[in-house]
Formats: structure tokens, C-alpha cells, sequence
């Protein structure tokens, strides 16, 4: 009588178990660091479009020439952001106020305007033109954003 | 039937669940990646709108202050609209901002030589770039004393407007 061949009942061998068990764990490793990077790159994009949004908002704030008109030769707290709501966790500032220096161009050429920006109101007066610096920031660090404009004296 | 035949499937089973979430973490990564570029170019926007809108407010106050600016015929002007950042620039600016975006504002003169007030139109482009960003189309009351101005028109210049 011929004897049944066990051989053909048995499991998996060990060595297709290890392979198994190696990829099994290289895969999850890999999805949960792909996760862990997808939840932090969200959450910094996040906050970076909030900065952006609260900066924006400031920089129309500061533009305004009712809410907020035009200084002679202010300084970074002559301007209010009383009116800006931003979110929780995010606030905006007013970092610096530079001033045109006035200096007429040339009949010909370009006019460089950052060659006459100066950190000082000129000894003249002021010129009706300013370049205030706006940064908002997230309370966690996360984010800070930069918005620069001019401020136009309106005549 | 032959159950080895069998053998290797948790093999097979397991490169399958490899490449699965292979391509799913890629697709992940890539949304991500997605959502960090589109919030750089919304940034970059702002940067340049603002720059824009700046350079153009300076200009004006630079013509405001100098009553020969955007005269006619004057030579820092040019006869015509631009349409790219070509030919004599009246004025340009670099914010001090991380990214320093570069901006340059062409003047198109007075049209009217015998017209005491003068209508300057200004142009800004962002750096080089071919396209305008913003359009203002300014009435200096030169009469009066000190100058004044009037905004005639101050257009952003996007896909659908064109400039």
C-alpha cells in the first residue's frame, strides 16, 4: 500500500513566513511614515496659508486710508491693527516703517527706488510715501509670513 | 491536484500588498506635495500683487512730487502702453522680503502736448516678465497748487483682464 504524502498538507515553510513577515513590516514602516509626513506637511501648509491670509488681511488693513490714514513720518505702532480678527493662534504685526527719501529722478533713466527707502523719516520731512513690513505669525511657530507695501499719502 | 502548487502565495500575497500601498503612500505624498506647491504660488502671488500695487503707488508719488514725469514726451516715459517690460523704465523696486520681488513701473506719457494737466498711464510688470501686473491710469491736476491727483482707473492685470 502506498503511503499518503504528507508533504503535500504542510503550511507555509519558515523562510516564506520571514519574507513574509519582512515586507509586511517594511510596508507598514513605510505607510506610516508616508502618513506621518502627509499630517505634518497639511498641518504646515495649513498654517502657512493661515499666516498668509491673516497677513493679507493686516496689509489691507494698513492700506486703508480711512482706517487707518496716512502718518507723517510714523513709526511701526503709528498704524492700528484693531480691526483685524484673525484666528486663534495667529496674530500680525507691524515690524517697520521706512520712508521714501524724496529725491527727485534723473531726466533720464531708471529710478531705483530701494536707493532711496531709509529706515529714518527724512530731515526734509516726509515724502507721502512709506514701506511698511507686516509679519504674521502662528502662536506655535509653526508659520510666519512677510507682507511688505507702500503707503501713498492721498492728495 | 498538486496543493504545492500553492507554495509562494503569501509571497505573491505579500508583494501585491507592497505595491497597493506603495501606490497609495505615493499618491498620498503627492497630494501633500501638491497642497505645498499651490500654497508657494499663492504666496508668490500676494508677493507680487502687493510689490506691484507698491511700485505703482511710488510711481505716482514720484510724478506727483515732479511735475515732469509722464509729461509729453518725456524720455523716462514711453509713447505707447507697454506690453512687456521693454524699452525705458520709469521706476523699479526690490522688496526687501525673502523672496525680493522685483518690480518695474513703465510710464506712457500725456498724449495732449497743449493739455496743462497731465494723464500718465503706468504700467508694472513683475521683474521681467511679459505680462502686466497692474495698470493705473492717473490725472495729475497740475493747476493746482500743491498737485493733486485722481485715480482714473487701476486695473489688475489677470488672465481674464487684459491690460
Amino acid at each position: 500500500m502506498r503511503r499518503p504524502a504528507i508533504h503535500r498538507d504542510e503550511g507555509f515553510s519558515l523562510a516564506e513566513i520571514l519574507v513574509t513577515i519582512v515586507i509586511v513590516g517594511i510596508t507598514f514602516t513605510a505607510i506610516l511614515g508616508g502618513l506621518m509626513t502627509s499630517i505634518r506637511v497639511s498641518d504646515l501648509q495649513r498654517a502657512e496659508a493661515t499666516a498668509d491670509a491673516v497677513a493679507r488681511s493686516a496689509a489691507e488693513l494698513v492700506k486703508d486710508s480711512i482706517k487707518n490714514p496716512y502718518v507723517n513720518c510714523a513709526g511701526a505702532g503709528a498704524y492700528s491693527l484693531a480691526g483685524l480678527t484673525p484666528q486663534p493662534g495667529y496674530s500680525a504685526t507691524i515690524t517697520s516703517v521706512e520712508y521714501w527719501d524724496g529725491a527727485a529722478p534723473a531726466a533720464t533713466g531708471t529710478y531705483t527706488l530701494a536707493s532711496h527707502i531709509q529706515s529714518t523719516c527724512p530731515v526734509s520731512g516726509d515724502s507721502g510715501l512709506q514701506r511698511i513690513t507686516i509679519v504674521a505669525t502662528s502662536s506655535d511657530g509653526q508659520a510666519a509670513e512677510t507682507v511688505q507695501i507702500m503707503k501713498r499719502k492721498v492728495s | 491536484m498538486n496543493v504545492r502548487d500553492e507554495d509562494g502565495q503569501a509571497l505573491v500575497l505579500a508583494l501585491a500588498f507592497l505595491i497597493f500601498f506603495g501606490l497609495v503612500i505615493g499618491a498620498m505624498l503627492a497630494f501633500a506635495g501638491a497642497s505645498v506647491r499651490s500654497t508657494e504660488r499663492l504666496r508668490e502671488q500676494r508677493s507680487t500683487v502687493y510689490a506691484a500695487d507698491g511700485a505703482t503707488d511710488a510711481a505716482i508719488q514720484l510724478a506727483l512730487k515732479n511735475t515732469t514725469v509722464g509729461g509729453y514726451a518725456d524720455p523716462r516715459c514711453q509713447a505707447a502702453i507697454p506690453t512687456a517690460a521693454t524699452g525705458q523704465i520709469l521706476l523699479t523696486t526690490t522688496a526687501t522680503t525673502s523672496d525680493a520681488t522685483v518690480e518695474n513701473v513703465v510710464c506712457t506719457w500725456s498724449q495732449d502736448q497743449f493739455q496743462p494737466e497731465r494723464t500718465v498711464t503706468f504700467t508694472t510688470f513683475a521683474g521681467g516678465g511679459s505680462s502686466p501686473v497692474v495698470q493705473a491710469t492717473v490725472l495729475f491736476h497740475d493747476t493746482q497748487s500743491p498737485v493733486t491727483v485722481n485715480v482714473l482707473s487701476w486695473t489688475y492685470c489677470g488672465h481674464s483682464t487684459s491690460c
